[in-house]
């Protein structure tokens, strides 16, 4: 096959640099808003990863799942975000290392 | 270990700097601080050229997107940026609301790679579902949670202006993304043949009504389980959203960390 192609391997690195990319932002960022954004990155390296096996094997079966994926994502977003809200609303702060005094120890 | 996984860890690592140079710390606006930041910008820029460059090398068993369609692979490379860049400055930028909205363009170039591998009802979606309805949330949750402040970035938390240590989740990263590329890269590792060589001239369109048989056809249980989990959703927003908050429900909280400590 001609050079300059695009490849299963092409869709694979770029799934999986979003992927790092939303990891470590999830690490890194201290705003439970940010992380929560973060995660939905992750999320969008999985869809084309998803995507591109499909393509590899020339079925639906990837499209399909990406399609899940984006239900699992409204769920987590709608949920996440009203805890984050309710968190806010008790705490008076975002800051995911100000909730460290929930833990027990 | 071959040039092309070595080549692919040193375009990987220059990515970590750059991250490392971009994100958030204490004396940002400084001097210091933007010069950081433009090296940062530099190495990121780098590290991108470097990729497509090592992307054009790769030689593959089975094309995806044929070059007879002369537009797909430069519409790749140009998505793959748009999508690489705006996540990168959705995790660095100190304020969420532009967070969110580099987002959106993030989801924007991923749906047009979706759509270059055929997949138009699911490019659809991502539009309609990620960029239409839950960045719409979170920016209402943004507006919710975080007070209005000026053009400046004086007024923002502490949390905003000052990530958390990133040397270690940027070599985790490092090495999760090395141990995912650089196998990919040698050809020794993929067979000599793809799976659907055969039937690579005609490859499945994603369209509405093929997505709509596949689904109902093949995934029929796992839809109404989806149903179900959306509904459970539904009904567990409405219980967080109605609690009442009064004095006795405040949760004592570590103070804020003002100082930061993203100099490790």
């Amino acid at each position: 096959m001609p050079d300059g192609a695009i490849g299963l391997v092409h869709l694979l690195i770029l799934g999986a640099a979003l992927f790092v990319i939303g990891l470590v932002g999830f690490l890194v960022r201290r705003n439970l808003i940010v992380m929560f954004l973060s995660t939905e990155i992750m999320f969008q390296g999985v869809i084309v990863t998803a995507v591109g096996f499909g393509r590899f094997h020339a079925n639906l079966t990837g499209q399909a799942f990406a399609v899940f994926l984006l239900v699992i994502a409204a769920v987590e977003a709608a949920l996440g975000l009203g805890l984050v809200v309710l968190m806010f609303r008790q705490a008076g702060t975002l800051d995911a290392e100000a909730y460290r005094t929930l833990t027990e120890d | 270990m071959t040039a092309a996984a070595w080549g692919f860890y040193g375009i990987v690592a220059a990515g970590a700097v750059a991250l490392w140079c971009l994100m958030p710390r204490r004396g940002d606006a400084g001097a210091a601080g933007r010069g950081r930041r433009a090296v940062g910008t530099l190495i990121a820029t780098a590290a991108a050229a470097g990729l497509i460059v090592w992307l054009l090398s790769q030689r593959q068993v089975q094309a995806l997107m044929p070059m007879s369609q002369p537009v797909v692979g430069p519409f790749f490379y140009l998505f793959a940026l748009i999508a690489l860049a705006t996540a990168v400055r959705t995790i660095v930028h100190p304020r969420p609301v532009y967070s969110a909205l580099y987002f959106v363009m993030t989801v924007l170039a991923i749906a047009g790679v979706v759509l270059l591998a055929n997949a138009e009802f699911l490019a659809i979606a991502l539009i309609l579902i990620y960029a239409g309805a839950i960045i719409v949330t979170y920016v209402f949750v943004i507006m919710l949670a975080q007070q209005a402040r000026g053009e400046d970035l004086a007024g923002s938390a502490s949390y905003d202006l000052r990530s958390r240590p990133p040397v270690l989740p940027l070599l985790l990263g490092f090495l999760l993304l090395a141990s995912l590329g650089g196998p990919l890269s040698d050809e020794s590792n993929w067979p000599a043949t793809g799976p659907a060589a055969s039937v690579a001239q005609a490859p499945p369109a994603g369209g509405a009504a093929a997505m709509g048989s596949e689904l109902f056809d093949q995934h029929l249980l796992a839809i109404e389980l989806a149903g179900v989990l959306l509904l459970a959703a539904i009904v567990g927003a409405v219980a967080v959203a109605r609690k009442r908050v009064g004095p006795a429900d405040r949760i004592a909280v570590a103070p804020s960390n003002e100082e930061g400590n993203a100099d490790a």
